[in-house]
């Protein structure tokens, strides 16, 4: 009896943590339901609300989400109410929502699930980074909310609180359901997510149903921020993480069914609870990670098993890829990059030097998502853990094995490939969103199982690599007061330019075009003999080998590695410079390297110069969503897109130009019209009609 | 173009103000207009056909004055007041209905959720509207996406009927119908118009239908209408039809 209840105790627990996952996981669903995006910063909405809460209720200042301008005012000169305190979260994340939609996801309404997933995470990182600036990540705790106590029930303790929540998600759940099935403002968000232009006949504005529903889950983002901080520690990056369980509950119920929602969000959160108290019981299980981990199993069990066709919302939708670069004589190119990096390598000296060869190695990461993302249009968000698995595997092949140099950076790069096809399997059925979800999960669970700690990343002190030897040559980053050395860097150098020419050599190859064909559009691939899976599956292994290649560099580089460099969060970051930079072009990974890269040279140089290095990750975030939004082709292309704040900018400047050189002109499209009226050919076409 | 301005009898109606007026529309696709010099006008009450061979930009004119194209110049009024770059929620709201090509229907939602969501505060009520078209009443509760082709046209007449616009627009009713349900179809925009004084503007490609029903009608050719007329002149002139689909329609 004992035994049961003390089960039974840990099943109620777990009841808190599902309900942050099935709160966060409604709101997410009304967020694709209406607008079709997976909105990666919902936890990070999430977390804002929790912060703003708690330091109404402890101190009475309200917590703005900017950084440099004041972000606190101060509301009383003690802790308001909770009520109030509350009350007042809940606005202000439903403002923050209203404004976030208006800003980054209304503009890119009808874009690529890769753009849409990409201005999601900018604004994730974007979110957790002024909550670095401006809270710190000290974790943070306020006193209990609902009440708490306990009750005897039968003989069983059961936590009231606990209780509170569940009955919280179940009323939010059958709310929802029931304005989804029956009211107006349901049936109108149903039919304008299904065909907008048909809502829009019938009276319905499609942005206005996205905005409202937009605000609603800004408002149970807010919800579960707030309920959950008493009992899990508040930090920005913890609770920004929420979203991840939240993604796999969301997906369970197919970003469909609230009810689903309600009962795998509550279910994860006991099984997670049954877990920790079953570890202590069986003590065969893995340790490690088995909690933490669990919703990413899941996540990828539903998706690939339980999914026969899941159709990605973005299919219908006009969708923009990035373009792509054409390589042009990419040996003489190599070499040109060559002679520059070497150049550069013996000129800069110290921080610098190590920033370019930091530069190069990140440089080489990103090629792997310019096969993958670029050219076939498959998002990953794992690549770092790849990188990761095989820095880890050159440590125990080099230095606990022994094996001579150049053996275990080919061996160590090639053990990723399995891995990368494996994590490409989910891609024979998934496309877009689902795929970057469960790419995430994989990274999110790697980082529980195999980063976090145990032999194989050697836990908190990480793993040490000794430097590389050819023929008793050593060519490492370090010798004696060395550091860093030249030869190193033309070492890494040598490393990239090859993957850059195999890469150019790839896009030009047939096996190049197959992939365009495939990223176009799948169905006619296949209908022009391409086999689409295999494409697929040797695209990941391609992109899995140079991503660990990469991170064999890094591994080298650092001397010492360990698992937090290769985390989820690496990823999206990687994903975000390099989505930024151009990820179609090899170009774009060379400026997501040495512009962009937080240890890269161009950030080390600003840092240097005009100490901003804190401010990276903020700056990538902006930079993301503002690609995201304007320019899906990124830096390293020469077009300019065609929608967004910056180009509203460049009309208004010409509005004004076009108003100083004649006022009377018209504006707007008519004037585009006259401008095409004027081209010949057009004059030509009217003029033999008329 | 000197067909459009022709003064037609219809012209001297008098004092009652065009339901839908257009004046020297131009629209197309990203800044290259495709049609050119739209004027036309219905009277409420009155049928009007939009004929046309493929790709006279029969389509493109009436996206257009729903709001789904920004026209590139000129004005569409409604009632006389001009409506112009409005957004197409703007003109549904404002009594515009197009039944467009493809039917927009929400597949996932049922026909009775359809109507309740198309239904206005001065609109038919479900029942009257299941007066009109009786057929509907026994699939009340089934899915758009699992009703047939003839169906679903059918429910899409229905859901712009059921705001009890002023202006309906409707798009190609039979493409890919048989006969029997366009015959059944196109004399309800017949009985729209008398009995609710709608302004009916249609397309079709059955010319002998359109021509039965309709009370006057535009041919469009090459972005252009190259004549317009009633449709008893049109009726009895074939020659002149032929002419104006094979673009070399001269002022008769």
């Amino acid at each position: 009896m004992t035994t049961i209840s003390s089960y039974l105790l840990f099943v109620l627990l777990g009841l808190g943590a599902g309900a942050a996952y099935a709160i966060l996981g409604l709101g997410l669903v009304l967020k694709f339901r209406s607008t079709g995006v997976v909105d990666f910063g919902h936890g990070a909405v999430a977390m804002f609300a929790a912060y703003v809460f708690i330091q109404l209720r402890s101190s009475g200042v309200l917590e703005l989400p900017w950084i440099w301008l004041p972000h606190e005012v101060t509301l009383s000169s003690q802790g308001l109410g909770t009520a109030l305190a509350m009350l007042i979260a809940v606005a202000y994340s439903a403002v923050l929502g209203l404004i976030l939609y208006q800003l980054v996801f209304r503009p890119i309404q009808g874009s690529s699930a890769l753009t849409k997933v990409c201005a999601a995470v900018g604004v994730m990182l974007g979110l957790q980074a002024v909550a670095v600036l401006n809270f710190g990540t000290q974790g943070r705790s306020t006193p209990t909310i609902l009440p708490s106590g306990i009750v005897r029930v039968a003989g069983l303790i059961v936590p009231v609180d606990r209780l509170y929540f569940a009955g919280l998600v179940v009323v939010l759940a059958a709310a929802l359901a029931l304005v989804y099935r029956y009211t107006r403002f349901g049936l109108a968000t149903r039919a304008a997510d299904e065909n907008p232009v048909g809502a829009s006949l019938m009276g319905l504005s499609p942005t206005r149903l996205a905005a409202w529903n937009w605000v609603l889950a800004s408002v149970l983002a807010a919800v579960a921020g707030i309920l959950i901080s008493p009992i899990a520690t508040l930090d920005p990056s913890s609770y920004t993480l929420f979203v991840v369980p939240a993604l796999g509950v969301a997906l369970v119920a197919r970003f469909r069914s609230f009810a689903v929602v309600a009962a795998t969000g509550l279910g994860l959160g006991i099984a997670q609870a049954l877990i920790t108290k079953l570890l202590t019981v069986w003590t065969w299980l893995p340790q490690q990670g088995l909690v933490a981990g669990l919703p990413f199993i899941l996540i990828m069990i539903v998706m690939t098993v339980f999914t026969p066709r899941l159709a990605a919302r973005g299919d219908q939708a006009r969708s923009t890829n990035p373009s792509v670069g054409t390589p042009r004589a990419p040996f003489r190119t190599a070499l040109g990059c060559f002679v520059v990096g070497v150049v550069a390598l013996f000129l800069l000296q110290g921080s610098l030097r190590s920033a370019l060869i930091s530069s190069l190695v990140t440089a080489c990461i990103c090629l792997s998502l310019v096969v993958l993302t670029g050219y076939i249009g498959q998002v990953s968000l794992a690549q770092m853990s790849f990188a990761g698995v095989s820095a880890f595997t050159l440590t125990h092949l080099a230095t606990d094995l022994g094996w001579p140099f150049p053996l275990p950076l080919i061996a160590a790069a090639l053990v990723a490939v399995p891995l990368g096809v494996l994590l490409g399997l989910p891609s024979l059925r998934l496309r877009g969103v689902n795929l970057a979800i469960v790419t995430l999960a994989a990274a999110s669970a790697m980082d529980a199982f195999v980063f976090a700690g145990g032999w194989f990343s050697g836990g908190d002190a990480g793993r040490n690599i000794g430097s590389p030897r050819l023929f008793g040559w050593d060519l490492g980053i370090a010798r004696g007061h060395e550091y860093p050395r030249v030869i190193f860097g033309v070492f890494v150098l040598l490393v990239v330019c090859a993957v850059g020419v195999a890469v150019a050599r790839l896009r030009m190859s047939a096996t190049g075009r197959m992939f365009l064909a495939v990223r176009s559009n799948e169905r006619a691939a296949a209908a022009a003999g391409i086999n689409v899976s295999a494409a697929k599956l040797l695209a990941f292994g391609y992109a899995s080998f140079i991503a660990g290649l990469g991170g064999c560099l890094l591994a080298y580089q650092q001397g010492n590695i360990s698992g937090s460099s290769f985390g989820a969060f690496a990823s999206l970051s990687l994903l975000a410079i390099a989505y930024v930079a151009g990820v179609g072009r090899i170009a774009g990974a060379v400026v997501a390297g040495v512009m962009l890269s937080p240890n890269g040279l161009f950030v080390t140089l600003a840092d240097k110069y005009l100490h901003v290095g804190v401010y990276a990750t903020l700056v990538a975030g902006l930079a993301l969503t503002l690609t995201a939004i304007q320019n899906p082709d990124g830096i390293a292309s020469t077009k300019a897109g065609a929608r967004g704040a910056g180009d509203a900018l460049v009309r208004l400047a010409k509005k004004f130009n076009a108003h100083g050189e004649n006022v009377g002109a018209p504006l707007g499209p008519p004037s585009r019209f006259q401008a095409k009226a004027a081209d010949p050919i057009e004059v030509q076409w009217s003029g033999e009609r008329g | 173009m000197a067909m459009t301005t022709e003064a037609s009898a219809v012209d001297t109606v008098g004092s009652v103000v065009p339901a839908l007026q257009v004046d020297n529309l131009c629209a197309g696709y990203l800044g290259t207009a495709v049609v050119r010099d739209i004027t036309l006008r219905v009277l409420p009450g009155e049928v009007v056909a939009l004929l046309g061979p493929n790709g006279a930009g029969k389509t493109t004119t009436l996206a257009t004055i729903a709001g789904l194209l920004r026209p590139l110049e000129g004005s569409v009024r409604l009632h006389g007041v001009d409506l112009g770059r409005r957004r197409p929620e703007a003109m549904a709201k404002s009594g515009l209905s197009l039944v467009p090509e493809g039917r927009s229907l929400f597949f996932g939602l049922t026909v009775r959720e359809h109507l309740k969501l198309a239904r206005r505060k001065t609109g038919t009520s479900e029942g009257e509207l299941l007066d009109i078209l009786p057929e509907l009443r026994p699939c009340l509760d089934r899915r758009a996406g699992l009703m047939s082709g003839g169906e679903q046209q059918m429910l899409a007449l229905a859901r712009a009927l059921m705001s009890r616009p002023t202006v309906l627009l409707v798009d190609e009713m039979s493409l890919g119908l048989a006969p029997v349900i366009v015959d059944r179809l196109v004399p309800i925009l017949r009985r729209t118009a008398d009995e609710l004084s709608t302004a009916v503007l249609f397309v079709e490609q059955h010319v002998a239908v359109a021509l039965d029903v309709a009370d006057r009608a535009y041919v469009m050719n090459h972005g252009r209408i190259v004549v317009e007329g009633r449709a008893a002149d049109l009726r009895q002139d074939r020659e002149l039809l032929t002419t104006s689909y094979l673009g070399q329609a001269t002022a008769s």
